[in-house]
């Protein structure tokens, strides 16, 4: 069995990132120095701890992620379970596990376990994009893990799930069902902004343009669906937002739309990340210089909002090259994913990246303020030891898969 | 191309494309917002801010607030003034009582409990008590610093007070609040005293120097004390609270009552021109003051003033009345028979014929000079009342190309003018005060916080007619109450002169059946001390006259002004002429019905007890049916009577008090009985 190299391009975009984000933590904190109570002291550990893994999980051989994906899968259940039921609350959310003097999150590892477990149950032989026993496996495997971090009552860690969207649409799923997520988030979201009859009223006019000058008066029901499904889902996201959604969320959605409505509450973070990216300018306050961090101006200044430091120190220059870093990051492990010449590691692969993907927008976004305040860390960036090695680990397993790619030919 | 190759892409624009948009929000933003950089030059520079000092407010003639700024709040703690055993022992009694006092806040007073202790355990050293927007005020403050670890103890102040802006509040809600004005956003004043001298009550306006933080918290360069800017001057109106809430209630139940478009009512002190009130029904507009209305009837003591002040007749003169009037092609006529009457009488009766062919007869050759009457008397004039707009006055002059034949005898009656109910009042004043005309007043003076003092400008007072003219138009003016037009509502408890109208109401050009109803007067009539105009706009129910709509809505401000005058209650005023009447408080019938005969005092009603109890009225006197069984029985009783009957019923019997009679029985137990003594009865 000749096995190939790693992929060492992605191995060192990831080192690169995991020093940007040592150097940040260590410059947003007011009087740096070396001691175990500085986050960036603790994160060196993680950054070996995840690299070990990396490393570890890289000379596995490939094929072993795919016959043990079940079992990772219902193993990271039952601990997310175990989770639920005994662990301590931590701003608001039971998702940590304590071990020894380890605090793990065990939903991070559970989105590699997901990512892999999916990718087996498609890439399966019998597998059948038109079978309802099919579609309803997928809907299973992934409402699991959504569920029980729901019940850990972590919403952030739950709307990453949606990235899994991602590799179903590499493997042959319908382009609009990728789409359907965003436009009804988006009618959602102008129902805030707008009167929700205006909403639906505009959407029912570009309806009938649309049967009027591109179906040129056919398939009248296809549009009459579409319109009884709009104003069906407008009507039952302001009741959603009225009486689903807890009261902070609210507020939060709610501060997106005007953070100083209230300025010391709900919109503090937004306005001073804001004040934060502002304060960097084009080319930053430079190394280490960043009050806004320093001066605990910006609250999860090492975790959420760890972006803020890079983004006042470095200013747009810096902010971009770490965008470009990261785009270049997801992209390499897509690229990787391609090149792996097997269904499993592609839509594994795929999966991963979409993880990455979905904390790097909506982290991005919550920092510069178009989405609402949720706890989603940026990968690499933000200080967290579960997050750094879960990804490690997600790392090492696309890259013990693409070691194989001079094997087979299929499945 | 390759169908699986083309998803690639399709997911790589995918990226791009959110990647491009992330980027562009990171450069839109330091443009959008690069002010707010604390790295900005300008946020660098100290610079200058505008602060506003209180505004002043507005109080009524017994210096009770008609209208003020309140100071708002915002409450922080510090909770690291606070020991440890401060908090084991107080903060769940402190968390209990705060939710207490702002349930829709803090519902469960263990969160509260919990997030205290969490923040001051954190050593967080300035906690905001409510949300960042809810704003206290003073009581409110006051209520929260009562609580415990709250209140300040020497040596521990735990409480920090944001003052952080003022809010008009007008504790008598609705009361003449269209007099007093509102004042939008607490900035721009709107309508009424806060807009008529809105640069006398506003605080003064200082700038200062600021600096911002990087957090955005602005702190002032200067020392703020030394810099703080003067609050407005306090008005001193001439509104009576308790008088204005009589006017106002007496109006809403007239206009409610006749089920009314609206209506005004002004009360005015006749020597001084001091409102005291001023109601328009529903506050909304000030029609007293700013509309323009055809007085009618009301306006027919003006074309008296004028006919007596010309000596063109005398009260008692007697003379022919037709039926109707034909000038030109217009006919007028009355709304009673033709006959010989006095002057006096045409105006008790509010003759148009009378009025509309006398004035024709002395003024028509002349009608300048009729005119410059209506300007004597400060008709064509406004006022001067320090509210906007007042409008002038309009007439039909004999310079104008509308003026014809018909227009004076029509003026003379009250049409072809048009004045303001506070116009017209004004000119009934002036008769009331021996005709001097005296300028309305709604502001006493102004006084600032430096102690300095200033009077309102108003126009001189000045003779406008001979004391005689007042003295006869007071006596024609009382007729109509006596005998006249609004002879329901005399009263024998005081004199009351005024006028009823009921003028016809224009639509477009023409007349319609709509009318305005008013009373104009004062009272006591021998002696004016208030003078006062009722308006009831298109009385739909219950008649549309002046005399049957809006004279009794004047005696019932009258009535309250002159009880409240007295000090006694309306009720007892009405008896107590009567009280000399012969009455003993229990009789028997026996004997009560042949002695009332005797003395031609009926008595209508006839209990079936045979005892019973007298109560005087205006005209006769009324028997109550007394109780039959002891001990009640003995109320109203001479003390002799009462005690034979009771001791012989066994009962042990004591008194007390002075009086005549047993005003009350006090049972002490099965067989001893306690009887008040007094001068009345207990009814």
């Amino acid at each position: 069995m000749s096995r190939t190299a790693p992929d060492w391009l992605l191995y060192a975009l990831s080192v690169v990132l995991m020093g940007v984000g040592i150097l940040n933590l260590y410059s947003i904190e007011a009087f740096p120095s070396f001691a175990w109570s500085y986050a960036y002291t603790r994160q060196l550990l993680w950054a070996l701890a995840a690299l070990l893994v990396m490393g570890i999980s890289t000379l596995v051989e490939g094929q072993t992620w795919r016959f043990f994906a079940y079992v990772i899968y219902g193993g990271g259940l039952f601990v997310m379970v175990l989770t639920a039921l005994v662990a301590r609350e931590v701003n608001g959310a039971r998702a940590w596990l304590d071990i020894g003097p380890l605090r793990v999150q065990p939903s991070e590892f559970m989105k590699v376990a997901t990512a892999m477990a999916l990718a087996t149950f498609v890439t399966r032989y019998s597998f059948r994009w038109d079978s309802w026993k099919d579609r309803l496996g997928i809907v299973a495997l992934v409402g699991l893990p959504v569920g029980l971090t729901l019940l850990q009552r972590d919403t952030g860690t739950a709307l990453t799930y949606g990235a899994l969207l991602v590799p179903l649409y590499r493997w042959g799923l319908s382009a609009w069902v990728i789409g359907l997520p965003f436009i009804l988030g988006g009618l959602a979201f102008l129902t805030l902004v707008y009167p929700w009859v205006y909403v639906g009223a505009v959407v029912s006019g570009l309806v009938l343009l649309m049967y009027l000058f591109i179906f040129r008066r056919k398939q009248a029901g296809l549009h009459v669906g579409i319109l009884v499904l709009v104003w069906g889902w407008l009507a039952l996201s302001g009741f959603l937002y009225e009486r689903v959604l807890a009261p902070h969320q609210r507020q939060r959605i709610q501060a997106l739309l005007n953070p100083y409505q209230d300025p010391l509450g709900a919109g503090w973070n937004t306005i001073q990340a804001r004040i934060a990216v502002v304060a960097g300018g084009f080319a930053g306050q430079g190394y280490g210089k960043g009050l806004q961090s320093k001066l605990d101006f910006i609250p999860q200044r090492h975790t959420d909002f760890a972006f803020c430091g890079i983004a006042e120190e470095w200013g747009w220059l810096g902010s971009a090259v770490l965008l470009l870093l990261f785009l270049s990051f997801i992209l390499r492990v897509s690229w990787v994913a391609e090149r792996s010449n097997s269904p499993f590691a592609l839509v594994y692969g795929y999966g991963f990246a979409g993880f990455l993907w979905i904390h790097f927008v909506i982290n991005i976004a919550m920092v510069t303020g178009i989405f609402p305040v949720v706890g989603i860390p940026l990968i690499f960036i933000s200080y967290g030891g579960s997050s750094w090695v879960a990804v490690g680990w997600g790392l090492g397993v696309l890259q013990s898969l693409y070691r194989e790619r001079g094997l087979r030919l299929f499945g | 191309m390759n169908k699986s190759l083309k998803r690639f892409y399709v997911a790589l624009l995918f990226f791009g494309v959110l990647w491009i948009t992330l980027a562009g929000r990171l450069i839109f933003l330091q443009w959008r917002y690069k002010e707010q950089s604390p790295y900005f030059p300008h946020a660098q520079r100290p610079y200058l801010k505008k602060v506003i000092g209180e505004r002043g407010s507005i109080l009524a003639r017994d210096t009770t607030v008609l209208a003020t700024s309140m100071p708002l709040f915002r409450l922080a703690v510090d909770p690291t003034a606070w020991s440890e055993k401060e908090v084991r022992d107080s903060l769940p009694l402190l968390a209990q009582q705060l939710s207490g006092l702002f349930p829709s806040y803090h519902p469960k007073p263990s969160h509260l409990r919990e997030y205290l202790l969490n923040r001051w355990k954190a050593r967080d050293r300035h906690v905001y008590l409510l949300p960042y927007r809810v704003l206290l005020t003073h009581s409110e403050r006051k209520a929260v610093e009562a609580l415990p670890l709250l209140c300040p103890i020497p040596g521990r102040k735990a409480l920090i007070v944001e003052k952080i802006t003022h809010k008009r509040s007008y504790p008598y809600g609705e009361l003449a609040r269209i007099t007093l004005g509102y004042l939008v956003n607490d900035s721009v004043a709107w309508r009424g005293l806060e807009s008529a001298f809105h640069d006398r009550l506003r605080g003064e306006e200082r700038w200062i120097l600021v600096r911002r933080l990087p957090n955005g918290i602005e702190i002032p360069l200067e020392n703020l004390a030394e810099y703080e800017p003067l609050p407005g001057g306090d008005l001193f109106s001439t509104l009576d609270p308790h008088l204005q809430d009589i006017v106002s209630q007496a109006l809403a139940a007239g206009v409610e009552r006749h089920k009314a478009l609206g209506g005004i009512a002004i009360l005015m002190e006749v020597q001084t021109g001091e409102i005291l009130a001023l109601a328009n029904y529903g506050e909304r507009y000030n029609d007293a003051v700013s509309t323009l209305w055809e007085p009618g009837s009301t306006f027919k003591v003006a074309t008296a003033a004028a006919l007596l002040e010309e000596g063109a007749i005398h009260p008692q003169q007697r003379f022919f009345v037709p039926a109707h009037l034909t000038i030109a092609d217009r006919t007028l006529t009355d709304g009673h028979s033709a006959g010989a009457m006095t002057f006096e009488e045409a105006m008790a009766r509010s003759s148009n014929v009378a009025f509309a062919s006398l004035c024709f007869k002395v003024f028509g050759s002349s009608p300048q000079k009729f005119y410059d009457y209506l300007h004597r008397f400060h008709l064509l004039d406004p006022t001067g009342i320090p509210l906007y707009p007042e409008p002038r006055p309009t007439c039909v002059s004999p310079r104008s190309p509308y003026f014809n034949p018909t227009t004076l005898p029509w003026l003379a009656i009250g049409y072809n003018i048009r004045l303001s109910p506070l116009q017209l009042l004004t000119f009934y004043n002036a008769i009331a005060n021996e005709g001097i005309w005296v300028p309305p007043r709604l502001v006493r003076e102004i006084r600032y916080p430096d102690g300095q003092r200033e009077q309102v400008a108003a126009p001189p007072s000045r003779r406008m007619l001979s004391p005689n003219t007042a003295r006869t138009l007071r006596r024609l003016l009382q007729a109509v109450v006596e005998y006249g037009t609004a002879r329901n509502i005399s009263t024998q408890l005081y004199s009351i002169g005024g006028k009823t109208g009921t003028a016809k109401k224009v639509q477009g050009k023409t007349y319609v059946n709509e009318y305005r109803a008013s009373f104009v007067g004062f009272f006591p009539a021998e002696r004016p001390l208030y003078s006062c105009i009722v308006v009831i706009d298109g009385p739909r129910e219950g008649g549309i006259y002046g005399g049957e709509v809006a004279a009794p809505v004047f005696r019932a401000i009258s009535d309250a002004v002159v009880f409240r005058d007295l000090r006694v209650a309306p009720q007892e005023l009405e008896e107590r002429p009567y009280r000399q009447q012969p009455a003993l408080p229990v009789l028997t019938q026996a004997v009560a019905i042949p002695l009332y005969n005797k003395l031609s005092i009926s008595t209508p009603d006839r209990p079936s007890t045979p005892r019973v109890r007298t109560l005087p009225k205006a005209h006769y006197v009324q028997f109550l049916a007394h109780p039959q069984q002891l001990p009640e029985a003995v109320v109203g009783m001479s003390l002799r009577q009462a005690t034979h009957l009771l001791e012989k019923e066994g009962y042990t019997v004591f008194w007390q008090g002075k009086g005549p009679y047993v005003s009350a029985i006090h049972l002490r137990s099965q067989k001893e009985i306690l009887l008040l003594l007094g001068y009345e009865v207990a009814r």
